[in-house]
């Protein structure tokens, strides 16, 4: 309809309109039917006229023809008579066929023809009656008519008249039943089209309260709903304006959230104002704004939401605050297509906060671990692994304490002092190590203790942060064995791999490597320790018995040094990082001079010069003033001077101090020369150069200064 | 579709370019520096642009200024490692559509163009 | 996972108790067990928990407990199939109200009820998991956390 969306209004238009159809109808049929009735009523007076003038006219005959009896003839008479004469001949005849004649008031009328049968039936025999009774009235008033004449029309009137009064009776008696007749249709007309309007108002009327009650009904089920909705969501829900203000329909949680009793009508911005800084308030007015006025991309601006995380201080009594984390979210709702309102979530993220909070101290904690770690790498690796394995046993003695589930106060006390006296002991050894982070974990334990010794009373789950903080005791264990593994691992890879030419999987099976090995792997085995020997180079069995011979001898002898002095135990390789087995590596060939080059490496502990040291003070090889000033290259050297070992008491591999001083006897004998380098915790490696064998040296030759030290 | 990158990084400009590159843009302008992007605006008329805020010779407040009023229906996307809200925000009420954070994974880039490419399709 | 998270979980479990049977169960001294020494009842509620932190939560009870709980609430019906549904309505429980409170770190899984001594709760090896005991009107339960 001209593009108007009558919507549910429909319907109600519909009938309205009928309703207004149907009155118009019952009008329109009113008005035709009451002109109809007028005009019947005139020809009903019109039908009275002709009954009346039928009269006239034969009064009139019967009067002419007395007076023409008498001498003073009255001459109004025959003008009388043709007057009325010619009225009823009009009237009949209009009657008839239609035309025109005077009105009662003398004015012309005209008159349709008359419509119903019965009455021109009556008219067609009044005119059979008239026609001969009209003729004889003209012969009788034609100027010169004689008494004859008259007399004919007074016998024609006499004969006439009764008949035509009858049937101009029947006329109008006929006229007034079809004028009753109309009036009646005109009266079933009115009811018909009251009664129509009457059902189609009572159908408006059912129609529309049914479906009013129903609208009403439905409203009323969807503000339950969001009435429901908003009194049980745990979120802030809220329509806000352009103005910043509140809708009056807002979820029961905001009140809370925000600490006002009826948030609904005020200010977003009043109600942060005490909770956010002024610039964050300027931002968010201004991000309000962004949303409500400008066109950009909702979901692309959500990060510049400046209300994402506002920190509130609620005090629901004096003295009781509590400090609580919101997140506002906006959302544009829009009305054709115009944003009208935001719809604001608003949600408590405070425990989300605050775990996010603990979590990144708790990574910053382990970091700050980590950093202090490395630094303590400088305690003495025997120190460090002896405390270690006590601080790991401290603490499951401690978790047994936990673990034992005996309750009451007798019990608790109990197991709070046994906790603390570890705890103390290991925070004194951690100390006294420099591990003071780890010293400081144990203290905060300790004040955990202390606050639990205080309590009236206590349940096993006040031990939950006891519980938490041994844990993290163990994770820093753990750590502190990770860091000094791993950089005794760096230290190891980069040092120990050096020179190492390919090892070429024949020689291993060279009857001489088999011998080795053996002979490396007894020892090992009463010490209690692994080993693994590789061999490159020469097959001895092409070189002259002599330099083999050497070779052979030199070669045990190192073994047996490594194994007893080098190689550490698989525990303490472990902790420094290094593969259980020991690596002892061994190489011969030839030299430039056409002599033999013989290399031999182990992965072990490397040469102590402190423990050089105090063994030569101790076997007299050097004055105490001379041990103290003497350099690691002075002191290393001693290795190969005989009775001096380093092992403090003898056993079948090593301690007698007999070993090294026979290889440089041997060395030196055939004119070579040793040298040593050495890390301490890293390697050591000896290595032997051979003259050709056919110049044989001088034997007195031989200086100790052959010997070159790198360390 | 054309694409207009503004910003004082070579390195985001070339990654900006890849990403968008491979989503079908075709860039027909960098631009390290306020004036130059908007010559370059004028000179290439684009769809769309990133646009970078803290910038050398004209900031990209007022470069969006400029751009605006000579393409009133280009779409700009504020790529912007700022940590005041508030210029951004001042950024996109001169007339930008969107804001993304740097840093940026191409798949956030992807997407916040998808949506201001789909407003200048439809209108 | 640190106390607050724990007394999360620890009051989740006492709520629980509390509401279905107003008598709330008693916790005892928490403990740390390696991974191959963890108690495990008759019915065990797992609830595995992945993203940043990995590991799981788990409920575990003795049948005792759980149809006395049963009986206690007004179930008749303390056919095995009931008792492990238990075990799991209130591990159910716990993942449901543990993923209220954390957030993104944890994306908490739909719990599985294990009967018997099993190899199917998997804890994380490396780290020593929190046993959480309770009591509840003589019978003794565990709640056990391992997370790292």
């Amino acid at each position: 309809m001209f593009g108007i969306d009558l919507g549910k209004y429909r319907t109600l238009v519909v009938s309205i309109f009928l309703f207004l159809l149907f009155d118009l109808g019952v009008l329109v049929l009113n008005f035709v039917i009451s002109s109809q009735i007028a005009h019947d009523a005139e020809a009903v007076n019109l039908a009275g006229r002709q009954r009346m003038l039928s009269q006239r006219t034969a009064k009139a005959a019967l009067q002419i023809e007395k007076q023409a009896a008498s001498d003073t003839p009255d001459r109004k008479l025959p003008a009388e008579l043709a007057n009325a004469a010619e009225i009823f001949d009009r009237t009949l005849r209009a009657f008839m066929q239609g035309g025109e004649t005077v009105s009662g008031s003398g004015s012309p009328l005209a008159l349709a023809p008359l419509d119903d049968a019965e009455a021109q039936a009556i008219l067609q025999r009044a005119a059979a009656v008239w026609t001969p009774y009209r003729q004889a009235m003209q012969a009788a008033l034609a100027p010169g008519a004689n008494a004859d004449a008259v007399a004919a029309l007074v016998q024609r009137a006499e004969a006439a008249n009764l008949e035509l009064l009858g049937l101009m009776n029947d006329l109008t008696t006929r006229m007034e039943s079809i004028a009753a007749s109309k009036a009646k249709n005109l009266r079933m007309v009115q009811v018909g089209g009251i009664t129509l309007a009457t059902i189609n108002f009572v159908i408006i009327l059912v129609h529309f309260i049914g479906h009013l009650r129903r609208a009403d009904r439905d409203l009323e089920h969807a503000r339950k709903q969001t009435d429901d909705i908003l009194k049980t969501t745990q979120e802030g829900l809220f329509l806000l304006d352009p103005d910043y203000r509140i809708g009056s329909q807002h979820s029961r949680a905001l009140g809370g959230m925000l600490g006002s009793e009826k948030p609904g009508g005020a200010s977003l911005i009043d109600l942060l104002r005490p909770a956010v800084s002024q610039k964050t308030l300027d931002t968010a007015r201004e991000y309000i704004d962004l949303l409500l006025k400008h066109d950009v991309k909702e979901r692309l601006v959500a990060s510049l939401n400046p209300l994402d995380r506002v920190e509130i201080n609620l005090s629901s009594a004096p003295g009781d605050t509590s400090q609580r984390y919101l997140k506002f979210a906006f959302n544009r709702v829009t009305e054709n297509k115009r944003v009208t309102h935001l719809l604001v979530t608003a949600n408590d993220i405070t425990k989300r906060v605050e775990l996010e909070r603990d979590l990144k101290e708790s990574e910053e904690r382990s970091a700050s671990q980590m950093s202090m770690l490395v630094e303590l790498l400088r305690v003495d690796p025997a120190a460090m692994q002896e405390f270690l394995s006590g601080a790991g046993s401290a603490l499951e003695h401690m978790n047994s304490l936990l673990k034992d589930q005996t309750e009451g106060r007798e019990a608790h006390s109990t197991r709070i002092n046994g906790i603390y006296r570890v705890a103390h002991r290991l925070k004194g050894d951690a100390a006294a190590l420099g591990l003071t982070s780890l010293a400081a974990n144990v203290h905060g334990l300790e004040s955990l203790l202390t606050e639990l010794r205080e309590r009236a009373t206590l349940t096993g789950e006040n031990f939950l942060p006891v519980t938490v903080r041994v844990k993290s005791l163990f994770a820093d264990l753990e750590s502190i064995q990770n860091v000094v593994a791993r950089v005794a691992q760096m230290r190891s890879t980069v040092l120990v791999e050096a020179p190492r030419p390919a090892v070429d999987a024949d020689a291993q099976a060279l009857a001489f490597v088999q011998q080795w090995r053996a002979f490396a792997h007894q020892i090992a085995q009463r010490r209690h320790k692994q080993v693994e020997l590789s061999y490159g180079g020469l097959d001895l069995a092409e070189l002259p018995a002599v330099q083999r011979e050497t070779i052979l001898s030199v070669v045990n002898q190192f073994i047996r040094n490594a194994i007893v002095h080098g190689i550490e135990t698989p525990d303490e390789r472990r902790l420094r990082g290094k593969p259980v087995a020991g690596r002892l590596a061994v190489y011969v060939m030839r030299n430039e001079e056409g002599g033999l080059a013989l290399s031999f490496r182990d992965d072990g502990q490397g040469i102590s010069v402190e423990g050089i040291r105090q063994a030569a003070l101790k076997s007299g090889r050097l004055a105490p003033e001379r041990a103290h000033t003497a350099t690691d290259r002075e002191l290393i050297g001693l290795i190969f001077e005989p009775g001096l070992s380093t092992q403090g008491s003898a056993d079948e591999d090593a301690g007698r101090g007999a070993g090294l001083d026979a290889v440089k006897e041997m060395v030196v004998g055939q004119g070579g020369r040793i040298r040593i380098g050495t890390t301490r915790g890293e390697y050591c490696h000896f290595r032997v150069a051979l003259p050709a064998p056919a110049e044989q040296p001088d034997v007195a030759a031989a200086q100790p200064a052959n010997q070159e030290i790198q360390t | 579709m054309k694409l207009l990158i503004v910003d004082d990084s070579n390195i985001i400009r070339s990654k900006i370019a890849r990403a968008l590159g491979a989503y079908g843009l075709e860039v027909v302008g960098l631009a390290a520096n306020g004036k130059d992007a908007v010559a370059r605006a004028a000179a290439t008329r684009p769809d769309v642009v990133t646009m970078d805020l803290t910038m050398p010779e004209m900031d990209g407040i007022e470069c969006i200024r400029e751009i605006r009023k000579l393409r009133p229906k280009v779409q700009i996307l504020v790529v912007s490692a700022l940590a005041d809200k508030a210029t951004a925000i001042q950024a996109l009420k001169e007339g930008a559509q969107g804001f993304l954070c740097k840093p940026f994974t191409e798949q956030e880039l992807t997407e916040a163009i998808g949506e201001l490419i789909e407003e200048a399709q439809n209108g | 996972m640190d106390e607050a998270q724990l007394r999360i979980f620890v009051s989740i479990l006492q709520n629980y108790f509390e509401r279905q049977t107003t008598r709330a169960a008693e916790v005892g001294t928490p403990f740390l067990g390696e991974a191959n020494a963890l108690p495990v009842f008759d019915y065990t509620g797992v609830i595995g928990i992945s993203g940043a932190r990995r590991g799981c939560v788990y409920f575990t009870a003795p049948g005792d407990l759980l149809r006395d709980l049963l009986l206690r609430v007004g179930e008749s019906n303390v056919a095995e199939a009931n008792l492990a549904d238990l075990a799991g309505e209130i591990a159910n429980t716990i993942s449901g109200n543990a993923r209220r409170d954390f957030g993104p770190d944890f994306m908490i899984s739909v719990p599985v009820v294990v009967r018997g001594r099993t190899q199917s709760i998997q804890m994380p090896r490396e780290t020593k998991a929190y046993v959480i005991p309770l009591r509840w009107q003589k019978h003794r339960a565990a709640l056990v956390v391992g997370v790292n």
